[in-house]
């Protein structure tokens, strides 16, 4: 449903990667045993709490009620920093006009 | 795999010593630290040992550098510390030298000592002298003036006067008393000789040195006039009373000039003779502070030596100590190395030998920790030390702890002060731990600095997620809402609700953690965030059990108890997963299947509407109802009564199930051993007759294996405590695991009202005032940020968090009934040692 394919690959590989790829190249020693445990333990928290928080939010039941002042100060301010990193680093027209449909600029 | 998921295993060992090796064996075994030796006569008291007499002597040579020790303390020399490595623990045979050493060190100390009392107090009666002689002068000057006669006739009274006509000649006497006691004396000499005396005084400005103690008291110097002998003897006696020191002084003005300069040449002289004996007191000192922390080493290994060998047994030969240890079995080989060294150091030429015993002894629990586990292990140590062998939670602990701790603490800013705090002691934690600092307080932080910068590290991505940072949010990947209301709807409306089943909702959602459009949610923020994080909470204590339990599956392979797997590990197991990890999963599912459908949004189709956040079930009624076999009709309409087919009949199979573990639980075991107890009954009179047949009627090998059987009640007994405490503790944990919902909900509330009543009132400020005004609110929403936020808080989530591992996490697994592995250590001796000094 509301569920998007690029962030769940992204981060479900990183912490994939963390906990799964991590452990096998780790160094040789007494302390090989825990360095995996702790790798495997770390991503699978980590992985655990990030999908939780994304899940929560994939269907919301309600919406955030604000303050008039704060919508309007959002309407006009509220362009993710991701979004204007790329607007600055890449002037391609088409990349633009993508982002413009998509996601960054408002009313 | 490494020794921290179980402890080492560990043999007992029996080890023959020739008696000229054995004080050299001792000594290498102490420096490795790995051999836990056992006392082998228990019933003899200590002073019936064989090495009485050494530990004695070590006892008054560490005496003797005590009191050294207080010696260049009071004269505040720096004692050195031992430069590069410790001293190695010296020949019995230099035991004599160094006795030699610190007796001739003590006299000479002692000597000096009482040198420089007597000159000292003889110092301060000379000292004492000059001031009254000094300041009694002014008393006789005042009362030779001619102009201040009447003063003496007031003092003697008619009486006097009339008493022949001359003047009458008034005895004195002069001395010097503490200051503090000035009052009383006088009250006492008013009183005795009701008023009859006459007392003059003066202080003495500069303090004196009392040769006893050396400490500085204040004095005064006074001078008492009286008429006749009774009162002498009186004001004498008071005087006594009041440890005031007498002096004779002079009645001619004349005799009092010369001997205050008699006094003065004589203080000169000694003042030259203090100060030699001085010098040669620092010089003594100076040189003892060389060396003292390492004779203190020394005699501190050769006492811990001699006590090891108290410990032994001796052969009836008397050519052999025999001793038994405790050894990690994976360290023979250095112990023998060790040994063999020790051999060679005291020239003997017989082997020591280590034999391996048979034990039916449960041996130590020993685990080999480095800096960094070491804390994590404390930690559960804490609780309660592991059975031998049993699975250690400490490796997992070094993860889920930060990570629950952060759960209750997640905040960014907040995180990465204590991570940087955390990460600064570990950075500098050589410099730090050379510092030797004694505050208590520090030394517990300083202990747990990769717990502390763990703990700050998780809080920090908790923080991030729960897009919190000092209660702000960043908007990083750019918001998922957006307005869509127009100017006028926002101009009359003072609040505005976004509709997730319109556009106002991009349809995908933030992806990284929580939408920032929340943190500004000031209405109805709390209602979306406690029903996250109330989740959240469930979903991550129910896993945390779950796993718990599945470390118990690995303490029964291990110890091969097939019949406890099947009797209370599947039921457990069972048992959590149907009742609460199908919670979990219809949390999963809620978040799934309601909400809105995009491309349909605000769709009145009835099979959308179903679907829709309208129809969205409460999970807690859900299962609550599950458990009561309940089917509450949906009082909604439109909406369906399940959340997916077949619901019902699922849920009643969970339950029935889930409830027919418990008997398994409670009666799987005690009814295996009944039956075990009854097989092995028909079997045994076989076996006794052919015993008895083979060794004349002592069956010596099935005895031992009767005192081990409990009574079959205390089984029942111990199986339906066990049982009752899983069952309901699976429900009063799971609700325990809330408290991971309610920490973190008071933390970001306490942190946004920090904001708000303090920083934000500084921000609005306008003006240069406002600037200032500003810096001064800075200040305090930083110390409240540091002291309440930080600290307090991260006090308390620490303690949460402990609850939760110990009583939630550990009560799945972990008995820990064993004894802790206490080898006989130089190092562990010497620390100990060096803290009981201070």
């Amino acid at each position: 449903m509301g569920a998007s394919f690029v962030p769940i690959t992204i981060f479900t590989v990183l912490w994939g990667v963390v906990g799964i790829v991590c452990p096998i190249f780790a160094p040789k020693g007494p302390n090989r045993g825990i360095i995996q445990v702790v790798l495997m333990l770390t991503a699978a928290t980590c992985w655990l709490f990030w999908l939780c928080a994304y899940m929560a939010q994939m269907n919301p039941l309600i919406g955030p009620r604000l303050n008039n002042e704060t919508l309007i100060w959002i309407a006009h301010t509220w362009v993710s920093f991701v979004c204007t990193c790329l607007h600055l680093l890449v002037r391609d027209f088409w990349i633009t006009r993508y982002l413009n449909n998509k996601h960054c600029v408002t009313s | 795999m490494g020794s921290l998921f179980r402890s080492e295993e560990m043999t007992l060992c029996q080890l023959f010593l020739q008696s000229e090796a054995a004080y050299a064996c001792v000594s290498e075994l102490g420096e490795l630290g790995l051999v836990q030796f056992r006392d082998l006569n228990p019933d003899v008291n200590a002073f019936q040992r064989k090495f009485v007499n050494e530990v004695r002597r070590c006892d008054e040579m560490e005496r003797k550098l005590r009191y050294l020790e207080k010696e260049i303390r009071r004269d505040g020399i720096p004692m050195l510390e031992i430069p590069g490595e410790c001293p190695e623990a010296p020949q019995p045979r230099e035991m004599i030298d160094l006795e030699a050493t610190f007796e001739k060190l003590e006299n000479e100390l002692r000597e000096v000592n009482q040198n420089a009392e007597a000159l000292k107090r003889n110092y301060l009666e000379l000292t004492e002298l000059k001031h009254i002689l000094r300041k009694t002068q002014v008393f006789f000057d005042e009362m030779a003036d001619p102009s201040r006669e009447e003063e003496q006739v007031t003092l003697l009274g008619e009486e006097g006067l009339m008493a022949g006509g001359q003047a009458l000649k008034l005895g004195f006497v002069a001395g010097v008393i503490l200051r503090e006691r000035i009052p009383a004396f006088e009250r006492m000499l008013w009183r005795a000789c009701r008023g009859n005396v006459f007392l003059r005084q003066a202080e003495i400005d500069t303090p004196l040195e009392d040769p006893t103690s050396s400490d500085q008291v204040y004095k005064s110097v006074f001078i008492i006039f009286f008429q006749g002998d009774q009162l002498k003897t009186r004001v004498k006696k008071i005087c006594e009373g009041f440890r005031a020191t007498l002096y004779p002084c002079p009645e001619a003005p004349a005799d009092r000039r010369e001997m205050a300069m008699g006094v003065m040449t004589r203080i000169e002289d000694l003042n030259t003779v203090l100060g030699q004996t001085q010098d040669h007191r620092h010089r003594v000192l100076v040189a003892a502070a060389k060396n003292i922390k390492n004779w203190f080493v020394k005699v501190r290994k050769i006492k811990a030596i001699y006590h090891t060998l108290n410990l032994f047994n001796l052969d009836v030969t008397q050519k052999c100590l025999i001793a038994e240890c405790w050894v990690p079995a994976l360290d023979m080989e250095t112990i023998q190395l060790a040994l063999r060294r020790g051999t060679e150091r005291s020239g003997s030429s017989v082997p020591p030998i280590l034999n391996r015993m048979e034990t039916a002894e449960d041996p130590p629990t020993y685990n080999r920790t480095n800096k960094f586990t070491f804390a994590f292990q404390n930690l559960i140590y804490a609780y309660g030390v592991a059975t031998y062998r049993e699975v250690n939670p400490a490796p997992y602990t070094i993860i889920t702890f930060p990570f629950l701790f952060a759960v209750m603490f997640g905040d960014l800013g907040h995180g990465a002060l204590m991570a940087a705090f955390g990460f600064w002691m570990c950075y500098k934690e050589k410099p730090l731990q050379a510092k030797k600092i004694d505050s208590e307080i520090w030394n517990i932080f300083f202990g747990g600095r990769y717990i502390i910068l763990l703990m700050g590290l998780f809080s920090m991505y908790t923080g991030i997620i729960y897009n919190d940072i000092f209660s702000k949010s960043l908007n990083i990947f750019g918001s998922s809402w957006r307005n869509n209301y127009d100017n006028s709807t926002l101009a009359e409306n003072k609040l505005l609700q976004l509709n997730p089943d319109s556009n106002d909702y991009l349809q995908s959602p933030y992806p990284f953690g929580i939408d920032p459009v929340w943190q500004l949610a000031e209405s109805n923020k709390i209602i979306f965030m406690n029903a996250y994080k109330m989740k959240i909470s469930i979903i991550i204590g129910v896993f945390h059990m779950l796993f718990g339990v599945c470390m118990s599956l690995w303490n029964h392979l291990y110890f091969k108890r097939r019949i406890s797997i099947y009797v209370e590990f599947i039921p457990q197991i069972v048992f959590l997963t149907l009742l609460f990890f199908y919670m979990v999963l219809l949390m999963f599912i809620k978040w799934t299947s309601y909400g809105p459908t995009p491309g349909k949004l605000g769709s009145n189709d009835p099979e959308i509407i179903k679907t829709s956040a309208y129809c969205a079930p409460s999970i807690l009624i859900t299962f609550i109802n599950m458990m009561l076999f309940k089917t509450d009709p949906n009082t909604r309409p439109q909406c369906d009564d399940v959340m997916y087919a077949g619901q019902m009949g699922f849920q009643k199979l969970f339950v029935i199930v889930a409830l027919l573990c418990v008997p398994i639980m409670l009666f799987g075991k005690p009814y295996y051993i009944m039956r075990e107890r009854k097989q092995r009954a028909q079997s045994q009179p076989l076996a006794n007759t052919e015993a008895a047949a083979e060794n004349g009627g002592v069956a010596g090998a099935i005895q031992p294996a009767h005192h081990a059987d409990e009574e079959i009640s205390e089984v029942f007994i111990h199986q339906a405590i066990h049982t009752i405490e899983y069952v309901l503790g699976s429900v009063s944990h799971t609700a325990s695991y809330l408290r991971l919902w309610a920490l973190s909900l008071a933390h970001a509330q306490l942190a946004e009202v920090a904001w708000n009543m303090l920083l934000r009132k500084g921000l609005m400020s306008k003006g240069f005032q406002g600037g200032i005004f500003l810096y001064v609110v800075f200040a305090g929403w930083a110390a409240i940020s540091v002291s309440i936020l930080v600290l307090m808080e991260g006090l308390s989530a620490f303690l949460h968090t402990l609850r939760l591992h110990w009583v939630e996490f550990q009560s799945k697994f972990y008995a820990g009934e064993g004894y802790l592995f206490q080898p006989f250590s130089f190092e562990v001796i010497l620390d100990s040692a060096g803290q009981a000094e201070e």
